[in-house]
């Protein structure tokens, strides 16, 4: 198979302009005018279905990817249903966005590389970045910009920068601040999860604070553990505990 | 030894045969539905309110130490008792959260601070029936109290659970002698089965992995 130099060049023709040799009839038989979908299709993969309207689970499009307001989304196998702990909660075929994170920017700093993150989990009760983010990279900060319900039990779209999740796992990680918090308008503890973890974190006590600043008034019951992280026990809690939440310092 | 747990609704009832299998064969009577009467029309409220009250449903003539297990705690160790130590004066001993807790509210800072942490209730020891029902007495007692402030004080729900109400319990039974057990009794914290099959720990909780028992 020939295989095309990186260095060669391609012009193309609108597909307005008729193709067809006027002067030579074998000209024409032995030769085919081609259209930049049939190389897609010739070289394979092809782009990914784009709906318009809210998708439903369908059983007969298992493993398959599509694209749902600029994200990747994925009709769930039942292996993946398991793996994800939702198994006789949902169908197989449940769709669900599949894309974890977009990187939104890069900048270098000395001591290390700082990078924004767009997260987009795909879990509706539970975001586990550790689980997330490529291996070898510092998170220093991340903000939540948009964020879609994974597998919801109502199907209802949600609307940008509301975010449905009740909790919030980080894990051990390197967060140095988090900010978008005052779009944590959902933030509730469901059993023994609590509803925003970030112990084991690099939060300096300005970050905290500004978290805490940041977060709407609550009614529910809601924790956020903000132990073991620099600021921990130089913090003001009652910034948050006036707005109903519990915190958890060192 | 004396093994109790609680389980009302039928999730609850499944995990509990867990816990059971998990500690064969040593015996764990579990109380149901079966064994008691409905308290409140909320499944949640009333789980833990027979939770709160377990010890009076146990016989009077059963003598010894008191163990009470959550319905999803269970164990990997084939003898869960056999480094078991609580001092002779020990009445009351459990495992604890860590961390400094900063509530919304007077009642609960100051249980928190009363007692310098917050108290676990999934793996609780009693010294003996009189002194299980003394605190269950007042610990079902205070749960109901806070039930009226759920929804009414300020980041106050039903999903604060039991803990809040022992605590506050304990603020009034002063006498109760306190132990700390080490979090090996009940590391409810783990989350993933490699995590609690690769654990030295004695005793765990989740309300996953209900075959991990073979």
């Amino acid at each position: 198979m020939a295989i095309i130099p990186n260095n060669q060049q391609i012009r193309t023709i609108d597909a307005s302009v008729d193709m067809t040799e006027r002067g030579s009839k074998l000209i024409n038989d032995k030769s085919q005018v081609y259209t930049m979908a049939d190389f897609v299709e010739t070289i394979g993969g092809g782009a990914l279905p784009i709906l318009e309207t809210y998708p439903t689970t369908d059983a007969t499009k298992v493993g398959q990817n599509f694209i749902y307001k600029s994200l990747i989304w994925r009709y769930l196998s039942e292996s993946e249903i398991n793996a994800f702990g939702f198994s006789g909660k949902i169908d197989v075929g449940f769709p669900v966005p599949y894309q974890k994170y977009l990187f939104s920017e890069s900048v270098d700093i000395s001591g290390g590389r700082e990078i924004g993150l767009d997260i987009i989990p795909f879990c509706y009760e539970t975001l586990k970045t550790s689980t997330s983010i490529a291996s070898g990279l510092s998170i220093s900060s991340f903000n939540i910009r948009r964020l879609y319900a994974g597998p919801i039990l109502n199907l209802e779209p949600l609307t940008t920068l509301t975010i449905p999740f009740k909790v919030f796992q980080f894990g051990s990680s390197e967060i140095v601040k988090v900010i978008g918090t005052e779009n944590y308008t959902y933030l509730e503890d469901v059993g023994t999860s609590i509803s925003l973890n970030l112990s084991n974190n690099r939060l300096s006590t300005e970050n905290i604070d500004y978290l805490f600043t940041q977060l709407p008034s609550t009614t529910k019951t809601a924790t956020i553990d903000v132990s073991s992280n620099p600021g921990s026990a130089t913090c003001d809690p009652t910034i948050a505990t006036v707005k109903g939440y519990t915190v958890v310092t060192s | 030894m004396n093994l109790y747990s609680v389980a009302i609704g039928e999730q609850y009832e499944i995990e509990a045969k867990r816990l059971q299998k998990s500690m064969k064969p040593l015996n764990v009577k579990v109380f149901t539905n079966a064994d008691v009467e409905k308290k409140s029309e909320d499944n949640l409220i009333n789980g833990l309110y027979h939770k709160t009250n377990f010890a009076n449903y146990i016989d009077d003539n059963i003598k010894g130490a008191i163990v009470f297990m959550d319905a999803d705690m269970f164990t990997l160790s084939d003898e869960p008792f056999k480094d078991f130590k609580i001092k002779s004066d020990t009445d009351f001993a459990y495992v604890t959260y860590k961390g400094k807790w900063h509530l919304p509210d007077e009642i609960r800072q100051s249980a928190f601070n009363y007692h310098g942490h917050k108290i676990n209730s999934g793996f609780m020891y009693f010294k003996d029936l009189e002194t299980a029902r003394k605190i269950c007495n007042q610990w079902q007692y205070e749960y109901l109290e806070r039930e009226k402030l759920y929804d009414v004080d300020k980041g106050t729900s039903k999903y604060e659970y039991d803990e809040w109400a022992l605590m506050i319990a304990l603020q009034k039974l002063s006498e109760i002698k306190i132990e700390l057990l080490d979090k090996k009794w009940n590391n409810w914290e783990l989350n993933t089965k490699e995590e609690i099959l690769n654990s030295d720990s004695v005793f765990f909780q989740s309300h996953d992995y209900l075959d991990i028992i073979q």
